[in-house]
């Protein structure tokens, strides 16, 4: 079977495989900034709610987070009176990735604020900053550049725990593969899977290099 | 007879001459001082005389040997080494080692020595630094100052021809320094030959049997302690000593 | 929810989790021994090797688990056949699908924790090194005696990590026909469509098998960190008179 017609038949799942990612890498950060924020404040309860989710989401596939999403959630909306009967399953898959990865984000951005030299913090003080502004102007931007690499492992994660979403019935381009092999039984399933992985391998290396252009702007500021 | 001479000692990095075509040589006996502002190059200079650095150009002929600067033979290398040792500027101390195993690493693993051998010999060197409380005890659990010594005791305990120092007490806080500058003068009496690279005027004044001021990748001037401090020749020479205005 | 029935689930469960941490371990064993041939090769910058083993581990590390396990079920085969073309004495008739699964995460883990020891060896000091070698010990005595030793404790968190990542990425190999919970899981859940209490159970097994082992690496983590950096192998928190005097005597330095 000609490359082409593979390639065709796989690229018609980027687009799910995009919004996916995209999607949940959003919802995942913002989980992530408020689980850190919450495991940061004083306070007993969000504290340990925080460590909870954390440590239940390190621990759990990601193959079960996206089928007990699609499961469970449901059951969980009907509590509340929304009937989810109708959704389109890619919002499961959002969710699912999204809460699952949330935890991981989580970890990366309140090690990352943990990381900020002290010094620089005292520094803040001393020159008369409030509490807020030194955040706003010196921790948080220098976080963000801490947390950065991190990020960037978990959005290649991100970008490979996609392949999962077959599980609940998404077309993404694994699914269109797996379609496509097994309509062909013989010889064509190595290519197939070959070329799958290359596109995601190249996905992966944009990634990388978006990264490294990025962070290349700062590398002025030594971290 | 010079028991270390250099010749034509060059070194480029990215374009950066950081060695230019040094000639060098110390006889036994002699502490030799280098002295010159950071950058100068003063580091890769030393460290290319074990080996730690490795040169573009120059012959080393130390103990009637003559050794390739820029390829040296493994053998000859491992052989320098077992007889000019080192002091580093940040101790260097092996982390995962106590005191006492500190000084024998080198005593069994690069002299051959068998381990009740170089306990003795270790045994004695902590003694003469006064640290044989401290044998067992780890670098994390040590002062600065204490490890320092141990650093110097890891040299002098393998009883070299010549002992490299590297700013051996830049990083130390200034009531450490006498005591390490105490057991440097002592090696020195008792006839150790010692290179050493350090902004301690006071030492050198009263140490150094010759001192180096280096410059942009060079030996810019050269004399006895009294030469170079009391009547600098070179305007270099003039600018940084008076740079220096405090005597650390 | 239909809790008595995920009561009952759980023994059936349990019964397959040796085999979800037979592929586990077994895989991370085979892939950590050739993780350091590959960290070796690619710090000695050894020609042509190290290239290749780069692109490679690149590839692994940019390639979804699933689509790699997909690449070796039909690629293996086939790369037997060939090899039996040039001769060499393999049977590459009924290849067991246990070797098909450990082969990809062998190779997984390989391509992971190569990185892994790749940073940790960065993680240790170069002056540790410089410092060995200025005692007159060879390179090789230089590493093993001061280097590696240090970058252990800094190997193990991260491949602690990743660990418990592969024990998760085993959920995905019911799809070449192996039975661990996953596949269990999916094979009672069938039995009335009791997907979500299953899954549950699942999930508990999968809570459970990831802290014990996270709570074992811990440990040696700590233990390790001790013992290489102050020779204790348990916190020892009496002080013998000794030392008190003597640090009371020359002032505490």
């Amino acid at each position: 079977m000609k490359v082409i017609k593979i390639l065709a038949a796989l690229v018609g799942g980027l687009p799910n495989t995009i919004t996916l990612l995209i999607a949940s890498f959003i919802f995942s950060s913002l989980i992530g900034i408020g689980v850190a924020f919450l495991s940061l404040q004083d306070d007993k309860v969000g504290k340990s709610v925080s460590r909870v989710y954390i440590g239940l989401v390190r621990g759990t596939p990601p193959l079960l987070m996206l089928l007990l999403t699609y499961y469970g959630l449901p059951k969980l909306l009907s509590f509340i009176g929304i009937d989810s009967n109708n959704w389109a399953k890619i919002i499961f898959g959002i969710f699912g990735l999204s809460v699952g990865w949330g935890g991981y984000m989580a970890e990366a951005f309140r090690s990352a604020y943990l990381s900020v030299d002290e010094g620089q913090i005292k520094a803040a003080y001393s020159v008369g900053m409030t509490g807020e502004t030194a955040l706003r102007e010196i921790i948080l931007p220098q976080a963000f550049l801490i947390a950065i690499p991190n990020v960037e492992n978990l959005l290649i994660g991100l970008l490979k725990a996609t392949s999962l979403v077959y599980v609940i019935g998404l077309a993404d381009m694994y699914q269109n593969a797996s379609n496509l092999s097994n309509v062909n039984q013989g010889v064509y399933q190595l290519k197939i899977f070959i070329i799958l992985a290359l596109i995601y391998w190249i996905l992966a290396s944009l990634i990388e290099w978006g990264f490294r252009t990025y962070q290349s702007h700062f590398a002025h500021v030594e971290a | 007879m010079p028991l270390l001479t250099v010749n034509q000692l060059d070194k480029t990095v990215d374009n950066n001459h950081i060695l230019k075509n040094i000639d060098f040589q110390i006889s036994k006996g002699e502490v030799i001082v280098v002295i010159g502002p950071s950058g100068s190059g003063k580091t890769t200079f030393i460290s290319n005389l074990n080996f730690l650095n490795n040169a573009d150009k120059g012959e080393m002929n130390f103990r009637d040997k003559k050794i390739d600067l820029s390829s040296p033979k493994k053998d000859d290398v491992l052989w320098v080494r077992r007889h000019i040792a080192m002091v580093f500027q940040n101790y260097n101390l092996f982390k995962n080692k106590t005191a006492l195993e500190n000084i024998t690493e080198g005593l069994i693993h690069g002299q051959g020595k068998s381990r009740d051998e170089a306990n003795q010999i270790a045994l004695e060197e902590l003694k003469n630094v006064g640290l044989s409380e401290k044998k067992d005890a780890y670098p994390s659990q040590l002062s600065g100052g204490q490890k320092q010594r141990i650093g110097i005791a890891r040299a002098t305990a393998l009883k070299p021809d010549i002992i490299l120092f590297d700013e051996p007490t830049s990083a130390l806080d200034p009531e450490l320094v006498g005591t390490v500058v105490q057991d440097m003068d002592h090696l020195a009496q008792q006839g150790q030959t010692m290179i050493v690279v350090t902004h301690l005027m006071s030492f050198a004044k009263k140490v150094a049997t010759k001192v180096l001021f280096f410059a942009d990748g060079a030996i810019l001037e050269s004399g006895t302690p009294d030469q170079i401090f009391n009547h600098p020749k070179e305007k270099r020479t003039k600018e940084f000593l008076s740079a220096i205005a405090e005597d650390r | 929810m239909d809790f008595h029935f995920m009561i009952d689930s759980l023994p059936k469960l349990i019964s397959v989790i040796p085999m979800t941490i037979y592929i586990s371990v077994v895989s991370v064993i085979v892939g950590f021994a050739l993780a350091a041939i590959i960290a070796i090769i690619r710090e000695k910058k050894i020609k042509v090797l190290s290239q290749i083993f780069a692109v490679l581990v690149s590839f692994v590390r940019g390639t979804p688990i699933l689509v790699q396990l997909y690449v070796i079920y039909y690629g293996l085969p086939q790369f037997l056949y060939y090899l039996q073309n040039q001769g060499v004495n393999v049977k590459p008739g009924s290849l067991p699908h246990l070797v098909i699964a450990i082969s990809a995460y062998s190779l997984n883990a390989a391509a992971n924790l190569s990185e892994t020891i790749r940073s940790a060896y960065h993680s240790v000091d170069k002056d540790q090194y410089q410092a060995a070698l200025s005692v007159g010990m060879t390179p090789s005595l230089s590493m093993r005696r001061i280097v590696i030793p240090q970058l252990i404790p800094n190997l193990i968190p991260n491949f602690s990590n990743f660990f418990l990542d592969l024990i998760k990425d085993t959920a995905l190999v019911y799809n070449i026909g192996i039975i661990e919970i996953m596949a269990k899981s999916n094979i009672i859940a069938s039995f009335g469509f009791k997907y979500l209490e299953t899954y549950l159970d699942a999930l508990l097994l999968y809570l459970v098998i990831c802290f014990v082992f996270g709570k074992i690496l811990s440990l040696t983590e700590t233990y390790v960190t001790r013992r290489v950096f102050s020779g204790k192998t348990h916190s020892v928190i009496k002080k013998t008179p000794q030392v008190d005097e003597t640090e009371a005597k020359v002032g505490g330095n």
